[in-house]
């Protein structure tokens, strides 16, 4: 029972005084209530006394911290030597990947996927050693080693099974067959674009020539594949041994791996996309060439512009090429969309893959087990509780002089804002198309998908 | 539409017509203007319209002799119906509360039919005022109150949370709360 509280040497009135009542190790062993409810030195926090309590509360514990055991202490010498020589060994060839990404986003305007995996392991294996070698138990160091070591388990395991049943040299042999499969049905689906595809009648002079030049290109592609095939059986061991970093690093090589087997399919879409955007573009311009306007690319938008009249050289072109334009337009229109399409597909399968990545990248395993064991660290949210003033004070008019109690609990954070809201270096953002570029792209055929 | 005590409840409507109740459990005129407790409570499951649909559409089903046909659309039908029954029972909240204490902060309470609190709480440095604001929908007009915090990083306008938006209260509920509220928020202000 409280009889009197003296601040300073002065008596406060109890009618002024607010009782809380806290467990101290739960807001102390919580480091995103910190965050929450952020302590500024400068601002005043004379009003707003729950920062000010909190950054104490937590202060107040760090100095009394005790010795952590010798066991536990052990442990993290000997993770640390792990990682520091990891670290070590990785060194020259994290230049090297990382020059050759450089090289190939600013020359080829490609990102592989397998080395800005590969990159961002190897970062994340950095922070790990920083914030393991301060000696801390922060929930990032934490989410860390729980992703990696699940990742490296998964990736171990995946290989074994694999290898368990074919070889590197078998894998290689059924990859490579894949693509010439894959090249001979190209094939097959021009034969059946140059003649009648679908009941559809096509301006066969055109269709002819460009079934050749497509043609011609498959059959480039497939004398490459020949040639290179030594090459690419050494690149599958290196490739094989890399996988065993990690299962995510594993499916980014696949993803890799059908982009390059897939590279014809590219160059068509891109022949496929320029003529239609040439098409499309006539089209425009003449269609407004006729009716005496003119695209004004200064003041972005259509102004008039009707210079020679109405019998005159310029209406009698325009009409010409307008209707070129129109008659061809079936013909290529139906290749753009077959490319298109294969493109499209191709994409999904990558946009999946790459999702997946992400997922092994963000692994929320670490802060579910956290929450179902009532952890006090993924706590992130307080609350208080009032207790129910007894009988005898409600009846009374005139204010009773007794301190306000009330208790102070602390609450889970949600899951998706810790996730979300994580270091952006280590956790890479989730992977979203941007589905207005893709469709205007499609349409008119000025950015390539 | 006028309030009725009936011991230390408050018998309010809502903005339905029907009836809730307005529980203050810390007045601030009984603890030197620090603090107050309002809970606001209503939203009855009522079961017997529900009992009433399931007996008819049981009886109907027995007179089609769906059991003999179409077992397993049957069970389809009756596992859909539980699950739509179970969602609203989960999502069903029954009561709110506001909790106001001078110094400290501003917390929402929300209880759901399972016994399961959603809790918010803001702290005393980022509340600027309590307000009842109106919102068209549809063919009404409603009164609501709200919650003016400070958004951080320095962002001049301020972020308005709505209280209350399960029980809806109706207007002169409001002002017995706001009322109170203001009592604490800004002790030296009298409010008419």
């Amino acid at each position: 029972m409280l009889q009197s509280v003296t601040i300073l040497q002065k008596n406060v009135s109890l009618s002024e005084v607010n009782l809380v009542l806290y467990d101290s190790r739960e807001i102390s062993e919580s480091e995103l209530v910190g965050k929450k409810f952020l302590y500024e030195e400068e601002k005043d926090h004379g009003n707003d006394i729950v920062p000010y309590f909190v950054h104490c509360v937590q202060r107040e514990s760090r100095d009394h911290e005790t010795r952590v055991s010798r066991t536990r202490e052990s442990w993290t010498k000997l993770l640390l030597l792990i990682i520091r020589s990891f670290l070590v060994l990785s060194w020259l060839p994290k230049i090297a990947l990382g020059s050759l990404h450089s090289v190939l986003v600013k020359r080829f305007d490609y990102s592989s996927s397998a080395l800005q995996q590969l990159l961002l392991r190897i970062t994340q294996i950095e922070t790990l050693e920083e914030e393991v070698r301060e000696q801390k138990r922060t929930l990032l160091s934490g989410r860390l080693l729980t992703m990696i070591v699940v990742d490296i388990l998964t990736g171990i395991t995946v290989a074994c099974i694999i290898s368990h049943y074919a070889s590197v040299n078998d894998i290689y042999t059924y990859f490579c067959s894949w693509t010439k499969l894959l090249a001979g049905s190209v094939e097959r689906l021009l034969q059946w674009l140059s003649g009648v595809p679908a009941g559809l009648k096509l301006n066969q002079p055109l269709t002819q020539a460009l079934s050749a030049f497509f043609s011609y290109h498959v059959h480039l592609w497939r004398l490459y594949l020949e040639l290179a095939d030594p090459l690419l059986r050494s690149l599958a061991w290196v490739l094989v041994w890399l996988g065993m970093c990690g299962a995510s690093v594993q499916v980014a090589i696949l993803s890799d791996l059908l982009d390059l087997a897939t590279l014809h399919l590219y160059c068509f879409y891109v022949y496929g996309a320029r003529i239609h955007m040439l098409q499309i573009s006539l089209l425009g311009s003449q269609w407004r060439a006729f009716r005496g306007r003119k695209w004004n690319p200064l003041k972005q938008r259509v102004d008039s512009h009707d210079k020679g009249g109405h019998v005159s050289l310029t209406r009698v072109l325009t009409a010409v090429v307008f209707t070129l334009v129109i008659f061809l337009l079936p013909t290529t229109t139906i290749y753009y969309l077959v490319f298109v399409l294969l493109r499209v597909g191709l994409n999904l399968m990558r946009g999946a893959m790459s999702l997946t990545v992400w997922l092994l990248n963000i692994n929320p395993l670490y802060l579910v087990l956290l929450n179902l064991s009532a952890s006090n660290r993924v706590k992130g949210d307080i609350y208080f509780s009032t207790v129910s003033a007894p009988e005898v004070n409600k009846h009374s008019v005139c204010p009773v002089a007794a301190p306000l109690v009330l208790h102070l609990h602390t609450w889970p954070t949600a899951l998706s804002e810790v996730l979300v809201h994580a270091h952006t270096d280590d956790f890479p953002p989730k992977p979203s198309p941007d589905w207005k570029l893709i469709f205007s792209s499609i349409m008119f055929g000025e950015n390539l998908l | 539409m006028l309030g009725s005590s009936s011991g230390s409840q408050l018998a309010y409507r809502n903005v339905q017509g029907d009836v809730i109740f307005v529980d203050v459990r810390l007045d601030p005129s009984l603890c030197n203007k620090r603090a107050l407790e309002v809970c606001v409570s209503g939203g009855r499951i009522q079961f017997v319209p529900w009992l009433g649909y399931t007996s008819i559409l049981a009886m109907m089903a027995f007179i089609t002799q769906m059991h003999t046909i179409h077992l397993a659309w049957l069970l389809l039908a009756v596992l859909m119906q539980l699950a739509t029954f179970v969602y609203r029972v989960r999502g069903k909240i029954v009561s709110e509360s506001l909790l106001v204490v001078a110094g400290l902060g501003v917390q929402t309470t929300a209880t759901f039919y399972t016994g399961k609190q959603h809790t918010r709480f803001i702290p005393w440095g980022d509340v600027i005022d309590i307000i009842i604001a109106e919102t068209i929908s549809m063919q009404r007009v409603l009164f609501y109150m709200a919650l003016l915090v400070k958004r951080d990083k320095a962002v001049p306008t301020p972020k308005l949370i709505p209280l209350f938006l399960n029980t809806w209260p109706r207007l002169a509920c409001l002002q017995h709360i706001y009322r109170a509220c203001q009592e604490v928020l800004s002790p030296d202000f009298k409010v008419k």
